[in-house]
Parts: structure tokens; sequence; C-alpha cells
């Protein structure tokens, strides 16, 4: 994977002004008092790099006054990724970097905004390799940024050793530390399986998010269809709808024709008395229509009162309950160790009665209530109350329904009637009026029928759409999750291995450092260190264990050019910690002989640079063989890692 | 699981009308609106109590009993149950209010001439704050209407409260 290299860090501003010496390859130390800068030179790379620095931040209250409160200030650093040179600045007060590749200038945001924009982090892990996963915890979505990962790249001086990863940004309401997102780190750092196990929950989670939007769709789609008439739209199918309409069109057609026949000659009125016999029959069945929607309606409003009578019974126990909870409460007469004949508390044997006998408490029904058994009772008497509500609401609507229907029965009724009167004028007037009026109605209620049905298939059709675009997320899920179960299965494997060497390398590089540790691995849980099985406590050895851990994450990477860790680390400073001096030269010590373990173990040369480590250390706070690696000047009291700026004279 | 059935079981078997507290409370609310306390008048005869707490609780009740027109046939049916219900927990009555004496908020005293116990609340023993509960106002509204049908409530006998409520408005009553 990709391998991140720093060749030179600048920072020019109105007052001040610095420029580092160029890195190589492999160690490059940097060495200074307390108090000259080094930190501040850690925290230019760091910010160059996209990252928040507190120090950097005007409104917190412990500031880095010379830039703080320098103006047209910026950091330039070109930096390496695999073999490509780019240069970045990042002006302070400005929340975009400006990037340049091959000539080009591109500018990125740094703070990612609402929408999905491709940030400065994004571009750099796409370049380091590493995917830009997303994550959900709870309802939070998040992605993964360059500074998450940096947490294991850069090894600060505030973060407690204890922790291991660099503090996250914590500034007031920001907080995005969570063990969840430590392991994610390590995971993302040492294994590429993960990186594409987490691309699919992202991927499933947003699939989620997609099904439970049409859910909500399909559900106000269903509401609404309802409250238009459309019912049980899951159940009809739309070639019925068709079949209905057509069948309605055909009758239509009837209709029509046979109005046409009866308008064009009056050769000879139809029989009136069959007419007559017909509309009565017709008469008789909307009659009893109508008496047996009446009944219903009597029989609902019945139902309606009995029910209302149980809630208002319900809501009266209701309130005597919390009058008995306050009696229990101010008076407290009653409990279940109270003897029935003398009524003095006895005190019970658990699992006996008063009497003495065994029993099983549970089972002891005394029929006395405690606070909160009384409390559980009173929940469930007002939960009965909210579904007596409900049922009365669900007669309402029936009898809404059916008081329409009523209405609509009244009026056929009253219709029919009309045309009977209609036949016996057509009888004295030989006429055929009735029986076209009839034929009107009946064209009239058939039109209304097939507009509806119309509708109905239309909403229908729309709501198939909804289903369907439901069933292919649901399918789609379904596929993730078979994936996702594989690929877990892989990414676990693989970061078992992964910790297995980690553990190989971890181990060598601690022992040595003090006699008394003979055992240190990782946690496989949460991957935080286990030293001597967890026993070992020494806290002057904290800062070793965390040094040592980075180097191992470093020395995997060199080791197999498919981890994604990027090959770099920045360390600063460790030696003010109060560690002593032979802890921390041992430790640094490791990082030289580390190297040379890569050169002996495959004489090959190359090995050896193929990583970056940028130090900050004391003056002469590191062993002597490394006194080669030293890049630039000593940095002191009167020697300022910020150097200011000659005021420019005026020309004359 | 099994505790949590356990406790559904509890709850589903609990009864208002016999639970010790709901008692408890009503029959305190009895004797302090008809202000029978210590040193001003007495309750004759606890049994009383039982048979007018119905209709201090449940105000659907209560119009039954001060109804001036005769009772419905379904209405009689409501009144004989309460009265065998009331019946039935007279014993429960005599232990809730042995209770309530041995925590000292109430005396009993035997009645020679009446051949009953009598009952007075002691002055002060039951907090203000509970007796004045908002809670209660509905009881006390109830036992004031009660009153004024059903007059010297803590003075006439059983017998002839039990007549007026029960008899005369046509339930059948067990004499013993």
């Amino acid at each position: 994977m990709g391998r991140l290299k720093i060749e030179k860090i600048m920072y020019e501003g109105d007052n001040y002004y610095f420029e580092s010496p160029k890195f190589e390859e492999g160690i490059n130390i940097i060495e200074g008092e307390n108090g000259s800068g080094k930190s501040t030179f850690s925290n230019l790379i760091n910010f160059s790099l996209g990252n928040y620095v507190k120090e950097f931040d005007k409104k917190e209250s412990k500031v880095h006054k010379e830039i703080v409160n320098d103006t047209n200030n910026y950091v330039v650093s070109i930096i390496y990724i695999d073999e490509n040179r780019y240069k970045l600045k990042r002006f302070f007060n400005d929340n975009r970097i400006f990037v340049e590749e091959n000539g080009e200038i591109q500018d990125y945001l740094i703070h990612r905004p609402q929408n999905d924009v491709k940030i400065f982090s994004d571009w750099l892990l796409d370049k380091l390799g590493i995917s830009v996963v997303e994550f959900y915890q709870g309802t939070a979505k998040s992605k993964l940024n360059f500074a998450d990962l940096f947490r294991l790249i850069y090894y600060d001086q505030k973060t407690v050793p204890e922790k291991i990863y660099k503090d996250s940004r914590n500034d007031r309401n920001f907080i995005s530390d969570s063990e969840f997102m430590r392991k994610v780190i390590f995971q993302m750092l040492m294994g590429h399986e993960f990186s594409e196990y987490y691309k699919l929950v992202g991927e499933l989670n947003k699939k989620k998010k997609e099904k439970n939007d049409y859910k909500i769709k399909e559900e106000g789609f269903l509401k609404i269809a309802s409250e238009f008439g459309f019912e049980d739209l899951h159940n009809i199918g739309l070639e019925d709808l068709e079949a209905k309409v057509k069948q309605k069109r055909l009758q239509l057609q009837r209709l029509e024709k046979y109005e046409a026949e009866l308008l064009s000659v009056n050769e000879k009125p139809t029989d009136s008395t069959e007419k007559v016999r017909q509309l009565k029959k017709r008469l008789i069945d909307v009659e009893l229509l109508f008496e047996s929607t009446l009944n219903k309606i009597n029989r609902l409003y019945k139902e309606i009162k009995s029910i209302e009578n149980i809630k208002e019974n319900t809501i009266l126990e209701v309130t005597q309950i919390k009058k008995i909870i306050l009696t229990h409460e101010e008076l407290n007469l009653f409990s279940p160790n109270t003897c029935p004949y003398c009524l003095n508390n006895v005190e019970r044997i658990e699992g006996h009665c008063i009497c003495g006998k065994e029993i099983e408490e549970s089972e002891y029904e005394k029929f006395f209530y405690s606070s909160d058994e009384y409390l559980a009772i009173l929940k469930s008497k007002q939960k009965s109350i909210d579904t007596l509500n409900l049922a009365i609401e669900s007669c309402n609507d029936e009898l809404n329904y059916l008081e329409t229907e009523l209405k609509k029965l009244a009026e056929q009724k009253n219709n029919v009637q009309k045309l009977i009167e209609e036949v016996k004028e057509d009888v004295q007037r030989n006429t055929n009026v009735a029986e076209i009026k009839d034929i009107e109605q009946q064209r009239y209620a058939l039109k209304g029928e097939i507009s509806s049905l119309d509708q109905n298939y239309k909403v229908k059709q729309n709501f198939n759409e909804i289903e369907k675009g439901l069933t292919s997320t649901e399918n789609k899920i379904k596929k993730i999750n078979a994936a996702l179960k594989t690929k877990n299965k892989e990414a676990k494997e693989e970061i078992e291995t992964k910790i297995t060497a980690f553990n190989e390398i971890y181990n060598n590089l601690l022992v040595d450092i003090k006699e008394d540790i003979n055992q240190a691995r990782i946690n496989e849980e949460n991957y935080m260190p286990i030293i001597n099985g967890g026993e070992y406590k020494e806290a002057s050895v904290d800062v070793p264990i965390r040094l040592m851990y980075f180097l191992t994450l470093l020395k995997m990477s060199v080791l197999d050019s498919k981890i994604p860790f990027p090959r770099f680390l920045l360390i600063d400073t460790p030696e003010s910690l109060g560690i002593d001096k032979d802890n921390l030269e041992k430790s640094i010590s490791k990082l030289l002989n580390d190297s040379d373990i890569d050169n002996d173990s495959d004489g090959d040369k190359a090995e050896r640079s193929d990583f970056q480590i940028i130090l900050t250390t004391g003056i002469k706070k590191y062993p002597e063989e490394f006194s080669s690696y030293k890049k630039g000047r000593s940095l002191n009291k009167n020697n300022k890692l910020l150097i200011k700026k000659e005021k420019k004279k005026q020309p004359n | 699981m099994e505790i949590y059935n356990k406790s559904i079981k509890k709850s589903i078997m609990f009864n208002k009308d016999s639970d010790y507290y709901f008692i408890a409370y009503n029959i305190i609310l009895i004797l302090d609106n008809l202000k029978c306390y210590e040193g001003k008048s007495k309750f004759y005869d606890y049994r009383k109590l039982i048979y007018i707490l119905p209709f201090i609780s449940n105000e659907y009740l209560l119009n039954i009993a001060i109804k001036n027109r005769k009772n419905r046939e379904n209405e009689i049916k409501i009144l004989e149950d309460i009265y065998i219900n009331a019946r039935l927990r007279e014993p429960i009555l005599k232990s809730i209010l042995f209770t309530l004496e041995k925590k000292g908020y109430l005396t009993l005293e035997k009645n020679a001439t009446r051949k009953c116990i009598d009952i007075q609340l002691k002055t002060d023993a039951l907090p203000d704050r509970y007796l004045n509960s908002d809670l209660f106002k509905i009881e006390s509204e109830n036992i004031a209407y009660f009153k004024k049908y059903y007059q010297r409530l803590s003075f006439i006998t059983l017998e002839s409260l039990i007549d007026k409520l029960f008899k005369e408005k046509g339930v059948i009553i067990w004499d013993v």
C-alpha cells in the first residue's frame, strides 16, 4: 500500500519563518532544548497534513502565540506518496489545502461539509490506497478521516502513553473518540480485508437507509391512498383491476347502445307492468340493504357505548389505584410480613410462610403489593385505556363508513321511487321516459365506477413501483449481508494472523528494554498491550510500551508491503515524561537496530530506507551512533524554531 | 420469563375492591368527613362502613343509591351485588380496622348498650397533606351527597342502614 514520506516543511508568516532541512529516508532527528519549538515542529507537520492542532486554534486558551498572532501565515510541506511528489500549502484560518501535483494546483476542503464533497483527507487516503469507509455508530454517520489514522502514526507528547492512541480531537463539543473507532483505526492500518469489510458495512447501512425511506414512502402512500378510498393495495392485482375496468366498459357500451335504440324510434313502449315489477323488486332489495345497514349502525352505537363504559370504569380504577399508592406511601399499613392474628410484624425466614412451612417465595401470593407492583398495575390499566380508545376510534371509523353507505342507499331508494312514479306517467302518456332515465342513472353510476377504477389502477401502479424498489433494496441487502458474512470471516482471519505477527515483533522489541519484561502482546479484542499477562504496571515503562507499539506497526508495514500502514512515523520527544534516560535510549536505539535487522535478514540495502521516521528529542538524548541522523541546527532558547523576520527597512 | 409471568399473574389477580389499601383509605375518608374524631363524635358500629364504602368510591353507584324514583331491575341487581360483596368483606374490614388501631390512627371501643364496636379517629394522627390531598376531592363530595340522603349516618344502627340502602329498594336481605 501507499507510502508517505516528508521531504521538507516550511512556515512563513508576516513575522516569522521556518524552513526545515531536507529529510531523508530512514531516521531523521531534530534536537533541541525544551521550549525551543520541537513540539511546534511536529505540530506544523501535523497541521500541514490537514489535521487539527489545538495550539493553533485561536479559540483555545493555550495557544502558540507567535503563530496565532502572526498574519498571512501558511505552512508548506513537500511530501512523497510512493514515487509521486506533492506540495501541500495550508493557510492558517482557512478551511482549505492547496495541493500541487505536476505543476497543477487543486484545492480541497479540510473539514467535511454536510454534502458529499471530496475533502483533503479523502484525497490523501485515496493516494495512500486506503478506502474512505463510512461508519454508523448509533444514528450518527461518520467517515474515516486521515486524522483518525494519524493517531497511530504520530507519537505526540500530550497523550498519556498508557492510552497508546494519540488523543483525538476533543474541543468543547466535538469528540470523535470511541473504542469502536480505535479498533477501526488499528484494523484499517493493519489489514486490507477490513477496509473492504467496512466498505460493505457502509454500503449496507446506505441500503438500509434506502429501505427505510421506501418503507416510510410506502406507509405514507398507503395512508393517503386510503384517505382517497383506495384500500387494500397489497392484495389487489393490476390484472384484476384491468379486467374490472374492461367489464364495466363493456356494460357501459351496451347501455349506451340500448339508450340510443330507446331514443331513436318510439315504436312500442316497453311493457310497463313488467317494468314496475322490476323496479319494485329493486326497491325491496335496496330497502333490505338499508335496513341491515341501519341495524349494523345501531349495534355499533351500542358497542361504542359499552366500550366507553368500560373506559370510564378503567379511568375510575386508575384514579383509585393512584389513591391506593398514595395511602401506601403515606401510611404504610400492610406488608407481606404481617401476622394475620395479632397484626404485628413478623420476621419471616426467606422461603418460609409465616406459619413456618417452606414455600416458594414467588408462589407466596400474599395479596399485598409493593409500590412497584402497584405502579405496574397502574401502568397496565393506563395502557388498557389506550387500547379502549383505539377500539372506540375504529368503531367510529366503521360508523362513518356505514353512515355514508346509508346515505347512498337512501338516495338509491329515492331514485327508484321516482322511477316508479315516472312509469306510471309513461303509461298514461304512452312514453318511455322512465326507462330512459333509469338507463341514464345506470350509465352515470357506471361512469363513476370506471373513473374510480381507473384511478385505482394508477394508484396501484405507483404503489407497485414503490414495492418494486423496496424488494430490490431488500434483495440487495440480503446479498450484501451474505458478502459481509464471508468478508467478516476473512477479515477476522487476516487480523488474527496480523496480531500474531505483531505480537512476535512487539515481544522481541520490548523484552530487551527491561529485564523484568518477559512477555508482551496485544489484546485480541481491543488491540491494547498486555505486558507479562497484564501484571506489569511500571509507569516509567509506559513510554517505551507505546513507542514500541508504533514501531511494531511501522516494522510490520516494512516487512509486508500489502499492509496499509504508510511506513511513516512522527515522534515528538518522549523524554520529558519522566522516564529514565536508559529506557529512552534503549527505545531509540531500537529504531536503529530495527532497521539493521532488516538489512541483516535479506541483505538488501534498499529495505533499510523503505520507511521514514521523523523524531524530535532533547539535545544528545539519543544514542551516540544516531548522531549521523541528526538534521539541521540544534534548537535552544536563543535559537528557536521560528525565526523572527527583520523589519524591512523603508526603501530610500 | 418465569419471574415475569409470576409478576403478571399477581397483577392480574389484583382486585381493587378487596385491596386492603383501597378499603383502608375509604374508611379513613368516611370517618374524616363525618368528623368522627376522639372527643367529638363516634361512628357507631364499624360494620356499617363496608356497606357505605361502595357508594363513596363510585359515583355511578352513588347515583343509584340517592335516586328518588323507583330503581330499575338492573339497578336492583347491582345493589344486590353490592350487598352480598359487602357482607362477605366484613372480616377483611375487621382486620384492616385492627391494623389501623395498631398503627395508632383510630380507636375501637366496645359499646355495651348497643352490643357493637364503635370507632373514633385519633386527632392529628393522620398527616394533613394526606387527608387534604386533591386526589380525595371526589370522595369528599360523594360523602357529602350521601349524607344528605342518609342522615345521621354515624349514629343509625346497621339494620336500619341496610333497610334503607337495600331492603327498601327491593334487595332481598339475609336476615340472620
